[in-house]
This record gives structure tokens, sequence and C-alpha cells, in this order.
């Protein structure tokens, strides 16, 4: 994916420093056990993945990985409240 | 009723012309701005005649039809129905165009079959509404609730939609017209942005598939209206519109909720950082007066009236802050709520899990699996490729940035930032574009998100099959809750210490008298009943004192009660 003779541009260094803020925060923000399912710390890797893998073929494959993962994580979280509710009785 | 829906259909045609003879005038070389300016004018001249008709004492049936009717004689007579022209089609797109489709027929028999069923709206949005069509007029009685003097510029077009047939039928058609300017708003964005004209009307699709604003549209609440405004204010100012265009979505806003207010720093910050575009300007400056005129009254209209009646224009708001039965509105900025709320929305309210999705957003964002996962990736592809789209986020991030700054971090703070999936469905629709594949799950996603927001769980289903089961003339909440004992057409009191839901009582076609009962116990509550004529009442208090004295009151057979909240006197 990545040449490791590639020199990183300086935007590339900044955007990866960015990514890894977010990540710090919601370390500090958050139980660690939880962090695996945390949405921004998802992003900013995606964001790390980003900047790694241009828009190389790998780009389009991890894109759908971290695609399917939010949508399960998701999907995970909202479905079991809306179940309830069209069953739940007054 | 036939004469109701003639002069309403007379009324909308002759509201039309004459918003499509302004449009004429002021409309820019920019198409996508052109829809949008079209229907900010729609709305801007149906809730002028509202106002008008309000203060003059001629907002019943009789009166705006028959002026509709006779708008609409002049306008023929003036040819200018000669001047419309059928529209071009644009490229939408398959999948956008079945969105759109889709979502516009769920809203049709959402409106046909809705009844107005959240807390916020039949406490003290919608009372106003039924005082005002009783009376043919702006009334002082608009109900008890602390709330009921705050902004009603969407009331106007709700009432807009009920006064000719005088019945609530169609209330939410109010909710749709603002669903429609949003779609026009995302994809004027989208155009802005240079995105492909199917990927722009895919972004406007998926943010009408945006769950919270999608139930919001029909539930009578007005943050989705906001939403709706401060996405036009968007779309003009990233388009570096004529000033004059750009202030009747600002002022309009103002009218409808003053939080449409906190999101002009992050628009303001927008139009300057497009200062390198050439300024998009009407075609006559002088004919957009005219509107601007409008939407300003529109806007000032009701803290003008607020000064004048409590000395207060934002009242019920003080400096301090307004508390609401343990709910405190915040009055100014907070960097403590500015963290709270981000800090809330990022790890628990995006991914809607904490409750079942609500109109008024109660413990969830309601943003959707489209803008939290396809639309959250697109956007930060986009931002590493496009100049453009990161001058955009950078308002939006100011927008969501002073509104979390000046509001409370309660449960229900989320639906004010309803603006902010926008820029995700612009970067879900910039994904799916980009990728097959992607553009396949995404679509699967739309779909359960379509399937999830059939319904606000305002209430629960068997509640809202029966509201729906109900005739259309008598479609209420009334048979659900403990008003359902109240004889057709009695006159009821409301003696209230606390936020109560009343709204129904008026019945569907307004045909009951409510009378708000200002007393202090309920000896006085008796005596203002009889005072009233009145004989059944609807309590609502919260002292254990106050409860007492109702419960003497019963046990000395003075009162009856039907159940925990009526009573009627014997």
């Amino acid at each position: 994916m990545v040449d490791p003779r590639q020199k990183f541009s300086g935007s590339q260094v900044a955007e990866v420093a960015a990514a890894m803020i977010l990540i710090c925060w919601r370390i500090v923000d958050r139980a660690a056990e939880n962090l695996w399912r945390d949405w921004l710390v998802l992003l900013s890797l995606y964001w790390i993945f980003s900047v790694f893998a241009g828009k190389q073929r790998a780009w389009a494959a991890g894109t759908m990985v971290f695609l399917a993962g939010l949508t399960a994580l998701y999907l995970s979280s909202h479905l079991p409240p809306t179940l309830q509710f069209w069953t739940q009785r007054p | 009723m036939i004469l109701g829906l003639g002069g309403m259909i007379a009324a909308n045609a002759a509201a039309a012309l004459a918003t499509h003879a302004v449009w004429r005038r002021i409309r820019t070389a920019d198409p996508a701005i052109d829809v949008l300016l079209f229907l900010l004018l729609r709305l801007v001249a149906i809730s002028g005649a509202v106002m008008l008709a309000g203060i003059l004492g001629l907002l019943t049936s009789t009166a705006l039809g028959l002026a509709g009717v006779a708008a609409l004689a002049l306008l023929l007579l003036l040819g200018k129905h000669r001047d419309l022209r059928r529209p071009t089609l644009p490229e939408a797109g398959t999948a956008a165009g079945a969105i759109a489709v889709l979502v516009g027929l769920r809203m049709v028999l959402q409106v046909w079959f809705y009844a107005p069923s959240s807390g916020d709206a039949l406490a003290y949005h919608l009372p106003k509404i039924a005082e005002w069509v009783r009376a043919g007029r702006f009334t002082a009685e608009m109900g008890l609730d602390p709330c009921v003097s705050f902004p009603a510029g969407f009331e106007l077009v709700e009432t807009w939609w009920v006064v000719f047939l005088r019945h609530d039928v169609l209330i939410e058609m109010a909710g749709v017209e603002f669903a429609a300017l949003a779609f026009a708003a995302v994809h004027a964005i989208g155009a802005a942005l240079g995105l492909p004209s199917r990927t722009s009307f895919l972004a406007a699709a998926f943010y009408l598939l945006t769950p919270l604003f999608n139930l919001q549209a029909v539930s009578c609440l007005n943050d989705a209206p906001v939403a709706a405004v401060v996405l036009a204010a968007v779309a003009l100012a990233f388009s570096r519109a004529h000033p004059m265009l750009l202030a009747i979505p600002l002022a309009l806003g103002a009218g409808i909720k003053g939080t449409a207010l906190y999101a002009m720093p992050g628009i303001a910050l927008l139009y300057w950082l497009r200062r390198d575009k050439d300024l998009l300007c009407p075609s006559s400056a002088r004919w957009a007066a005219g509107p601007l005129g409008v939407a300003a009254a529109l806007g000032l209209f009701w803290y003008v009236r607020n000064a004048l009646w409590y000395g207060n224009p934002f009242h019920p708001m003080t400096p301090q802050g307004l508390d609401l039965g343990g709910v405190h509105v915040q009055a100014g900025p907070r960097l403590d709520s500015l963290g709270a709320n981000v800090a809330g929305l990022a790890s628990r309210l995006v991914l809607d899990g904490g409750h079942r999705l609500q109109s008024d957003s109660y413990r969830t964002a309601g943003w959707g699996v489209i803008a939290v996962a396809g639309g959250a990736l697109g956007l930060i592809q986009g931002l590493r490729e496009d100049r453009a789209l990161r001058r955009l986020a950078v308002g939006f991030a100011a927008s969501v940035g002073t509104v979390l700054l000046m509001v409370s971090p309660d449960g229900w703070y989320p639906r004010f930032v309803l603006f902010a999936p926008a820029i995700l469905c612009i970067g879900a629709a910039r994904l799916a574009s980009a990728s097959r594949a992607a553009a396949a799950l995404i679509l699967a996603a739309a779909a359960v998100q379509f399937a999830t927001t059939c319904f606000p769980g305002d209430l629960l289903m068997p509640r809202r099959l029966a509201l729906a089961a109900q005739p259309w003339r008598e479609r209420s909440v009334t048979p659900l809750f403990q008003s359902r004992d109240l004889p057709r057409g009695e006159p009821v009191a409301v003696y209230s210490t606390v936020r109560s839901i009343v709204y129904h009582l008026y019945g569907p076609d307004y045909s009951r008298r409510v009378v708000h009962l200002r007393v202090w116990n309920a000896d006085e509550m008796v005596k203002a009943m009889v005072r009233e004529n009145v004989r059944y009442v609807y309590i609502d208090v919260s002292s254990l004192h106050r409860k007492a004295d109702v419960a003497d009151l019963v046990r000395l057979s003075r009162l009856r009660a039907l159940n925990d909240r009526l009573y009627v006197l014997n």
C-alpha cells in the first residue's frame, strides 16, 4: 500500500497528527473498552488510512471495510430500540 | 367544507402565481438557486398573507378564500399565467428520483393519516393556532404554557393549511413545504460545489431521508423548518448570492425560532470565505426589496410584539435563561455546554441507540445511517480532495459550534443542529457516485432508514394505528388520552401549572371552546368555571397542595372525576 521510500508532505503529516489528536481525545474521554466502537475513533482511523492509501485499489477495499463496519455499528445500536418500539404495547 | 376547499385551491393558486410573478423579477443566473428562491418566496407570500389576515381580523376561510379568488382573478386578468413555462426536468438519476418520490408519497400519506401527537406541539405550538382560527384573528390568549410567546413563524404556515377547511387534517403540509425547501437547498449546495447533477440530487434525497428531519416534517415541530431555512441560507451564502437574497431566509428563520439566529456566524463566515466568487445578483434589486421587507416583518413581528406585551422581546427567556420543570433553557454562550454537547453527540447520540426515534430527538441525534456511515467517510475523502468542500465544512462547523455553544446539554439538543447532516449527505452522495459497491451498501442502508422512519416514536404503535384508523373528520389523539370522556362540543376549562398537552381539547375542527384558567387554587378554579359557564375541567397540577384542594372538592361532591385528568362540576 505504501512505498517505504515515499516521503510524506507536510499536509499529510498534519492530517495524521489531527486524526491522532482526535483519537487521543476519545481515549481520554471514553472508557478504553468502548473505543473499538467509537464513531470518532473509527473515522479518525479511516482518515489516517486515507492519507496512506491515496486513491489506490487498497483505498476502495479499505473504504468498503470501514463503510460496512460503521453501518453495522450504527444498526446494532439503532435497531434494538426501534424493534422494541414496533412491538411495544401502551 | 367544499367552499373552504375551493378557497384553499384558489388561494394556493393565487399564491403560486403571485410568487412566480415576483420570482421572474428577482431570479438569478443560477437555476438551482432560482428553484430555492421560488420556494422561499412562496413561504414568504403565504406567511405574510396569514400574518396580515391575523392582524386585520380576517383570518377566516371566507375572507382568505375570497381574497384568494380575487387575487387569482386579478393575476389572470393581468395575464400572469402566460408567463408560466413548463419546467425542464433535471437529470436527477434513478436512485435520487426513487427516494424523493417514495419519501414524497409517504409524506402525503403521513399528512393524511397522522394527527398532531408530539408533546411540544400539543402543549404550546398548536393551541395558539386553535385560538387564532376560532377567533379569526391573532389573540392575546394562546394558552397557559410558558413557551406560548416564542416566535411563531412556522405556525403561520400551519395556519395556512388549516384555516380554509377549519380542520387540521392537512396541518402537516406546512412541514412538507419546508422539506421541499431543504431538498432544493441541499441540491443547490451540491450544484455550487460543482458536483454532477445526479450527485447533488442524491445528496438532497439522502437529506430528505434524515430520520429526525423526516419525522419532524410531519410532526408540527419547528426544528426541521429552521434547518431548512438555515440550509437555504447556506446555499445562498455558498453561491455568493446578493445580500438582499441571503437576508430572506435569515429573516424568515428568526421568525420561526430563535435558534436559527445561533447558526448565523457560520453563514457569515461562509459568505466571507466565498468572497473570491462573483456576486450572484437578482434580476432586479428593487423587486427583491418587497419580499425582503415582508420577510423582515415576519422575522421581527414576534420580538416587537413581545417587547410591547411583556417588555422583553425574547420573553419568556431572561438573561438567566428559562426553567421549564427541570429543563433549563440556556441564555447566552457557555463553553462547558459546547464541550458537553459535542462530546454527547460524538459519544452516544450519533448512533441513535439511546431511545426510539422521536420527533423531538430525545436521546438520539436522528442523523441516520446514511450520514453516520457513508456520509462521514465520503466527507473525509471529499475534504481531502476538494477545497470548496473544505470551505463549506468550515462554515457548517462554525454554525454547529455556535449553536451548540448556545444550548443546554439536555436530552433534546440535537434537534437544534438538524442542518448538520446535510454536509454528511453530500459526503454520502459523493462516495456513492465514486464507488458502485459503496453505492449498493449506502442504498441498502437507505432502505433500512426509510423503514425505520415511517412512524415517529411519539406514540406507541398500537396508538399510532388507532389514530390512523379514525375517520379523517374526527382524527385526533383525543380518544387516546384522558379527554376521551369529554362530550362533543362541550366547552372545557384547563387548570394547569405544568406543561400540559391541550391542543386536542379544541377538536380537529376547532369546535370546542377551551378556557385557560389563570387561578391559584381549586376554589378560584370553580368560581372561574361558573363565571365562564363551563362544566368540564382538565386538571394537570404538580403541587401536592393543589392536588389536595382538588381531592377535597371531589370528596365534597363539588367535582366528579371522570378520569385522573378530567373532572365535571356537579
